[in-house]
């Protein structure tokens, strides 16, 4: 039957596009804390963080494998008590909100760089807003067809515009391969939670995956593989063409590489704003997804019929904050605190609930059992 | 009058009342006078009378229906003279058939004179023995080939409007409705604005009928319904509701056909005005249904799973779902070898993607983004600027303004005129304007690459559509240069996913991941036995294109 039968259901695959879709496109601030930590082996604590972070989403579609037509903000409250259970939400929303301000300070303050001479950042934030908020607006069949369109258009002319900037690349500013410092890697890994954020909407998308076929885990894991890919090309290009000092100061590393990049014969010229182009179409897709997964969460946690009066509710607190941001300071503050909130969100909070939930599921076999016999 | 006249009647006059008296005279004037006053009372009972009937007849009569045929011939004369009252192309013929009265009543010009005289009044007037009733008329006597008994006057009076006579009998309360309509009409030509170099140039005319004769020509098919609808309450149009019986999507006819019972309009003269009341979002510039000239591409739609409908007086069917790349598709690329139409599709997409952006492109570039241009390129252009007074912005509103200007002429010129106006409009939009200091050379460049992308659209209204999203790209790439174009880009891609056509998305699936089949025949096409499968988008039932 054609696919608009079912306009609240999505494939495994569909699932795999959003989550990289959703995942933050790689900016040259939120790779700074990466090098700062982990220096030449940033590779290395990225692949380490994929591989982490992959293993917080295997964790997250077991537990949805526990609840199968639920999602979290409709269990969490009946498991964990009205409170607990509300708080855990409300804890998702936060890490959502507050890595949402952040890509658009920094993505609004990269364009305005870039783009613009005299144009306020406010200018550029708010136009973006408004058209991911007439996006969130349409039902989620809509959203998702916009998710595919654009990520198959946008992301592969992205990408060969990130290739491109490899003939800038020198080996030997990548030396040497292996760090010294374990603990710097190990800092860097866990930093590399800026770019992988967004993973966390699978405890929402979850029970409206198709059964059967392709499993999700599979193609979620595809999903990490090619944001993984990206952000390695990404780091890979700062320090090997910046070397690893110019890339711990460049303000924007990644679109100062593909600025630098010279065609031959001169055809075409300030790469840069032709990749910002299609850079700021997934900035759309980040924003987008991330407010409608925020209205969504609460949506479900306060039982409304529709999600569009929390998108319209979020979106001025949001673009209050990402203004805010604009002092260094505060936007230090606040990735600071995205980070830890995501982190604790992923590495505790799911953790924990994934325990309990299979420890009392263990406890209640046990007691039936012990009625059997 | 001579004196001698004049005498010898009022001598008669004489003569005759001589023998009565006076007061006979008197009472006789007096009872005439009486019996004028009873024959006025009783004309102004009968007329009483007669009004009281109307109205029996009328309570009797059922709802929509003006009267009731009574077995009083003269009486349903007179019902149907006040009905078609100054109505002077309606004929009234009475006849006498088998010793009784009969009357036909048909619509002069618009029914087949010739065949009813033949086939009807002949056999009629030649009948000796009245049949039994009027089925046996219809089955012994009349050779005619279609003929209906009627009771209910409403058919009857469509009937009579619509072209075919209609017969009534003296002693019967009904009537017989014969099929001899003879339309003033457009004979089948080749098809003006979808044109093929290679396969069938024939096209749908005005008329209902030969239009479904195109179609059942073409497919021998009994799984194809041909359903007839009448829309509009005075005009009663008739329109052919037409599918696949097996291969439509469950629910799809049902709901053309729940959408087409809410048109509530007096009448309805285009298939236009039909597409507007059933379309999901009429506000959205995007044309939200298929509209087709050519029964083979009518034919093609309807073994794809979708369903059409062709309005009478329009000589084009409308076609529901319809998607983008359906508009962006042409009759041509069946015709051609796959790879090559797959090339010209690919190119109608960036054609569409030109038609829409080149002028906003052209005035981010020179308003805010001229470093993405090779320099020397951004030189010549600020000099060829230097030139002209206006703002980027201004200069591109001049020529959209006259490049609109110019195409309303063209289109509203009559043809022998339109190519003469076309080499001034040309003339003085590629080389005086430029001269005159208006606008620059470049500017002319894009504009003309701008019409001549949106002119590459197969469907018109698509084209027309890529006309009026340029106004609101200019304006983003005016406020936020190339920063705007990418945001009116991605508005107009949510507002394309967001539009629905018959619950099937408008983007027809296109980089939906769920119907990667479907790109067979859709941003290129594969070769025709690698097609094996309908479009899994319009969700046919039988998705094998493979026979049984």
């Amino acid at each position: 039957m054609a696919n608009l039968e079912a306009k609240t259901r999505m494939s495994p695959l569909q699932l795999a596009i959003v989550i990289a879709s959703t995942m933050v496109v790689i900016t040259g601030r939120v790779t700074e804390p990466i090098i700062n930590y982990a220096g030449h082996g940033a590779w290395l604590a990225l692949l380490a963080g994929t591989a982490a972070f992959y293993g917080v989403a295997w964790l997250m579609i077991k537990l949805g494998g526990l609840f199968p037509d639920e999602s979290f903000a409709e269990y969490l409250p009946r498991f964990l008590g009205r409170w607990l259970g509300g708080a855990a939400v409300w804890l998702f929303v936060a890490v959502f909100f507050l890595q949402t301000a952040i890509i658009l300070q920094g993505a609004s303050r990269e364009i305005t760089f870039f783009m613009f001479d005299r144009t306020p950042f406010e200018v550029v934030e708010g136009g973006l807003l408004l058209v991911c908020v007439y996006c969130c607006l349409q039902d989620w069949g809509t959203i998702l067809r916009v998710v595919q369109f654009v990520f198959f258009t946008a992301l592969p002319v992205g990408l060969f515009l990130l290739v491109i900037s490899l003939v800038g690349f020198r080996f030997m500013n990548f030396l040497p391969l292996w760090p010294e410092d374990a603990t710097g890697l190990a800092k860097g890994a866990l930093h590399t939670f800026s770019l992988f954020q967004g993973y966390e909407c699978l405890l929402l998308l979850l029970p409206i995956v198709s059964k059967g076929g392709i499993r999700p885990a599979k193609t979620v894991a595809g999903a990490f593989a090619l944001s993984g890919g990206v952000f390695l090309l990404g780091i890979v290009l700062e320090i090997g063409v910046l070397t690893l000092e110019g890339a711990k100061n460049a303000s924007f590393a990644l679109l100062t590489i593909v600025r630098s990049v010279e065609i031959p014969g001169t055809f075409l010229e300030r790469l840069d704003t032709y990749f910002l182009l299609f850079w700021v179409q997934g900035i759309f897709l980040s924003v987008t997804l991330a407010v409608y997964f925020m209205a969504q969460a609460l949506t479900l946690l306060y039982r409304y019929a529709d999600h569009r009066p929390f998108v319209l509710a979020l979106v001025p607190p949001l673009f209050i904050l990402g203004d805010a941001a604009h002092h260094i300071k505060v936007f230090e503050g606040l990735r600071a605190a995205a980070d830890w909130a995501g982190l604790a969100f992923s590495l505790v909070v799911v953790p924990v609930i994934f325990a309990l939930v299979w420890w009392r599921r263990r406890r209640e076999r046990g007691a039936e059992q012990a009625r059997g016999t | 009058m001579t004196m001698g006249k004049r005498k010898r009647r009022i001598g008669a006059i004489l003569r005759l009342s001589a023998g009565f008296p006076a007061a006979s005279l008197a009472a006789a004037a007096g009872s005439l006078g009486r019996l004028k006053r009873l024959l006025q009372d009783g004309r102004e009972i009968a007329g009483g009378l007669a009004d009281v009937a109307d109205r029996l007849r009328k309570v009797a009569a059922p709802d929509g229906e003006p009267f009731i045929f009574t077995t009083r011939l003269a009486e349903n004369e007179r019902l149907l003279r006040q009905v078609y009252q100054d109505c002077d192309d309606i004929v009234f013929r009475s006849f006498v058939t088998a010793g009784g009265q009969g009357l036909l009543v048909y619509l002069d010009g618009m029914t087949d004179t010739g065949l009813v005289e033949l086939h009807v009044l002949k056999p009629l007037l030649a009948l000796r023995e009245r049949p039994a009733d009027l089925q046996a008329l219809a089955d012994r006597v009349l050779t005619a080939s279609s003929v209906t008994v009627a009771a209910d006057v409403g058919n009857c009076l469509e009937a009579v409007l619509t072209g075919n006579p209609l017969v009534l009998l003296d002693g019967i309360a009904a009537g017989l409705v014969i099929e001899a309509v003879r339309h003033v009409k457009r004979g089948v030509e080749e098809a003006k604005a979808e044109t093929v170099a290679r396969g069938p140039h024939d096209s749908f005319t005005e008329t209902l009928k030969d239009n479904v004769v195109l179609i059942r020509r073409r497919a021998r098919d009994a799984d194809i319904k041909v359903r007839i609808f009448q829309v509009g309450a005075r005009s009663r149009t008739a329109l052919a509701l037409v599918y696949a019986a097996s291969i439509v999507k469950p629910g799809l006819v049902a709901e053309v056909e729940r959408r087409l019972s809410k048109i509530r309009v007096d009448q309805i003269t285009l298939a236009a005005q039909v597409e507007e009341f059933i379309v999901d979002h009429p506000w959205s510039p995007f044309p939200q249904t298929y509209v087709t000239e050519r029964p083979d591409t009518m034919l093609i739609s309807l073994y794809e799973g979708r369903v059409a409908l062709i309005v009478d007086n329009t000589p084009h069917a409308i076609i529901v779902p319809c998607t983008l790349s359906s508009l962006l598709q042409s009759t041509e690329d069946f015709t051609i070898q796959p790879v090559v139409a797959s090339l010209m599709r690919v190119t109608r997409y960036i054609s569409a993607a030109l038609g829409i952006f080149l002028p906003a492109m052209y005035v981010a570039i020179v308003s805010y983004n001229p470093g993405m241009l090779p320099t020397s390129l951004a030189i010549s252009i600020a000099e060829l600027r230097a030139r002209t007074p206006y703002p980027a912005f201004m200069e591109v509103i001049i020529m959209e303004v006259i490049l609109e200007i110019f195409q309303e002429a063209v289109v509203r010129l009559p043809q022998k005129v339109a190519p003469a106006a076309s080499i001034v409009g040309g003339f003085v939009i590629g080389t005086t304007i430029v001269q005159a200091g208006l606008v620059n050379a470049l500017l002319v460049v894009a504009t003309a690459g701008t019409a001549i992308a949106s002119y590459t659209m197969p469907s018109y209204n698509l084209g027309l559509a890529l006309r009026w999203l340029r106004v609101p790209t200019i304006v983003a790439a005016s406020v936020l240069g190339f920063y705007g174009v990418v945001l009116a880009y991605l508005a107009i891609i949510i507002h394309m996913c967001s539009l629905r056509s018959f619950g099937e998305s408008f983007l027809g699936g296109l980089f939906d991941v769920t119907l990667l089949e479907d790109m067979q025949d859709k941003l290129v096409r594969v070769p025709m036995p690698r097609m094996g499968s309908r479009p899994k988008v319009f969700g046919p039932q039988d998705r094998s294109r493979v026979g049984d």
